[in-house]
């Protein structure tokens, strides 16, 4: 179930960096499915174009998959979980670069990560309804209103 | 807003081309919490042609002609096409913490465009902002803007434009044809402007620069004090030095491709080649606000009268991008005036202007 606020759709079920405005979703492989959640989309706008970090790569917290360009903005797409590179969506953006500001959650996801581990609460992850209710603030703080920036 | 901690102003001295890039990207990539926001001030002291993030150098720039010339290429971090820039300009960087600027990249530019337009407005030029984030005098962009993150800080780009070189701008850009290298020239010189092409001079620095500063007070409504750069941020600088000099940057293959160069926000041109049975058709259009505002045609055809590509190029011009609007003014052409012109048909022009004209590559749609 998703909570809408403000334009912002927010599904219940997925793990959130607020602060880095990424989603994360725990296959059931034990691998991290990551992308850019409604605001993020809404706050970089029309992507352009997205460069991927190669499959195999190790990656540290904080580092990027993926450098992301939009029509008046560029910056990483940054990681809140170590771990190993095991998916880029390249064939999806490359058939729509505008899948991620269609669909944040859907087919629109970024990359695919083997996790070094999986403790999300102590890197500071949160879901469910704690989820909702930070990112919601965090929307209220700065006065965001998501719409898709895909027409 | 609540109370912030003044901005650090930065008013460098001149600096070499790779330098007077590495030194703001070293200054947001050393942000940590807790250090001031910085409004950095500084110009190349030598010419150099910039290239956007995603680029491929070799596609975008005659490297043959930079090579000849001495001048270098430098990849930036921010988006973006490819730029000539020289001392004429002056590079006005907000390096910021995010939570310290609009959440929106569109709310961003709003505030950093104010400042621009109030500077120049205080110095005698009519700006205006043009959304998202041009500034227009009378219909021509003044400098361009951009935007990017660099780890935890958000950094806002501009200029102040006392000058610009149009000719060397045309000429270090990788173009199809010396047909469109023209027509780029001629529709920079057409919807550019500068402080100098406005005011018959530019102003002293010294006095564009009270300017902007007086503008950022009024739209940030904060302190600007003067500081320094930290040696944690000149040895990030230095690094910065090897890593945008390495091959591995410049040469990655950045895969952004546009199919036309942007003089500004409404006016773009591009070039399309249509293969028709009596022959190949090249066209160069500008587009204005979606419109063909100009448009040029060559090929390896023959045609009757000798003034048809001329006649068709006033024919077109100002219509409508649509295919209907445009195969009208062709077809009306082709009844009024009878044209020999064995195996090209009025649809053949059609297709080489939509090919110009096209927004995205082939394989890029939107």
């Amino acid at each position: 179930m998703s909570v809408v606020h403000r334009g912002c759709e927010l599904p219940e079920s997925l793990w959130y960096d607020v602060e880095r405005d990424v989603w994360l979703r725990r296959e059931a492989d034990g691998s991290l499915t990551l992308g850019m959640t409604d605001p993020a989309q809404t706050r970089s706008g029309k992507l352009l174009h997205i460069q991927f970090k190669r499959v195999g790569r190790h990656v540290e917290a904080g580092q990027s998959l993926a450098t992301v360009e939009t029509a008046k903005w560029a910056g990483p797409f940054p990681t809140p979980v170590a771990g190993t590179i095991v998916a880029v969506n390249e064939d999806a953006f490359r058939a729509d670069i505008l899948v991620a500001n269609r669909e944040p959650y859907g087919a629109g996801w970024i990359a695919r990560l083997s996790p070094d581990a999986w403790a999300p609460e102590s890197t500071g992850l949160v879901t469910g309804p704690p989820a909702i209710a930070a990112y919601t603030a965090r929307i209220e703080a700065l006065a965001l209103s998501c719409f898709r920036c895909a027409d | 807003m609540p109370t912030r901690p003044p901005i650090r102003l930065l008013d460098l001295p001149p600096l070499p081309p790779l330098r007077s890039q590495t030194v703001y990207h070293a200054v947001g990539h050393a942000l940590r919490p807790g250090d001031a926001d910085t409004i950095m001030l500084v110009s190349p002291n030598a010419p150099y042609v910039s290239i956007g993030r995603h680029q491929d150098l070799s596609r975008e720039v005659d490297l043959d002609y930079t090579g000849a010339h001495g001048l270098p290429v430098i990849r930036r971090e921010i988006g973006g096409g490819a730029v000539y820039l020289d001392g004429g300009q002056l590079f006005c960087q907000w390096i910021f913490h995010a939570a310290h600027l609009p959440a929106t990249v569109e709310e961003r530019f709003r505030l950093y465009i104010d400042a621009l337009v109030r500077a120049y407005r205080a110095l005698g030029i009519a700006a205006e902002h043009r959304p998202i984030n041009d500034v227009h005098v009378a219909g021509r962009k003044i400098g361009g803007t951009g935007a990017a993150r660099m780890s935890e800080a958000e950094v806002v780009v501009g200029s102040l434009m006392f000058d610009f070189d149009t000719a060397t701008m045309a000429r270090v850009l990788k173009v199809p044809s010396e047909k469109f290298r023209d027509k780029i020239f001629q529709s920079l010189t057409d919807y550019m402007t500068t402080m100098r092409r406005e005011l018959g001079e530019p102003p002293p620095r010294e006095r564009v620069v009270a300017a902007y500063l007086d503008a950022c007070r009024q739209v940030l409504g904060r302190e600007i004090v003067p500081g320094e750069l930290r040696p944690a941020e000149l040895a990030l600088a230095a690094e910065l030095d090897a890593r945008f000099t390495s091959a591995e940057w410049m040469e990655q293959s950045g895969g952004l491709m546009r199919a036309w160069v942007k003089i500004h926000e409404d006016v773009r041109v591009g070039e399309g080649v249509h293969k028709a049975p009596g022959g190949l058709i090249r066209c160069v259009a500008r587009v204005r606000d979606e419109r063909l505002d100009d448009v040029a045609f060559s090929g390896d055809f023959t045609a009757r009268p000798a003034t048809m590509t001329a006649d068709l190029e006033v024919a077109l011009r100002g219509s409508e991008l649509a295919e209907a609007a445009l195969l009208g003014r062709v077809e009306d052409y082709y009844a009024r005036v009878r044209p020999e012109i064995p195996g090209v048909s009025p649809a053949d022009w059609v297709a080489a202007v939509l090919a110009a004209t096209a927004k995205e590559p082939p394989g890029q749609a939107a």
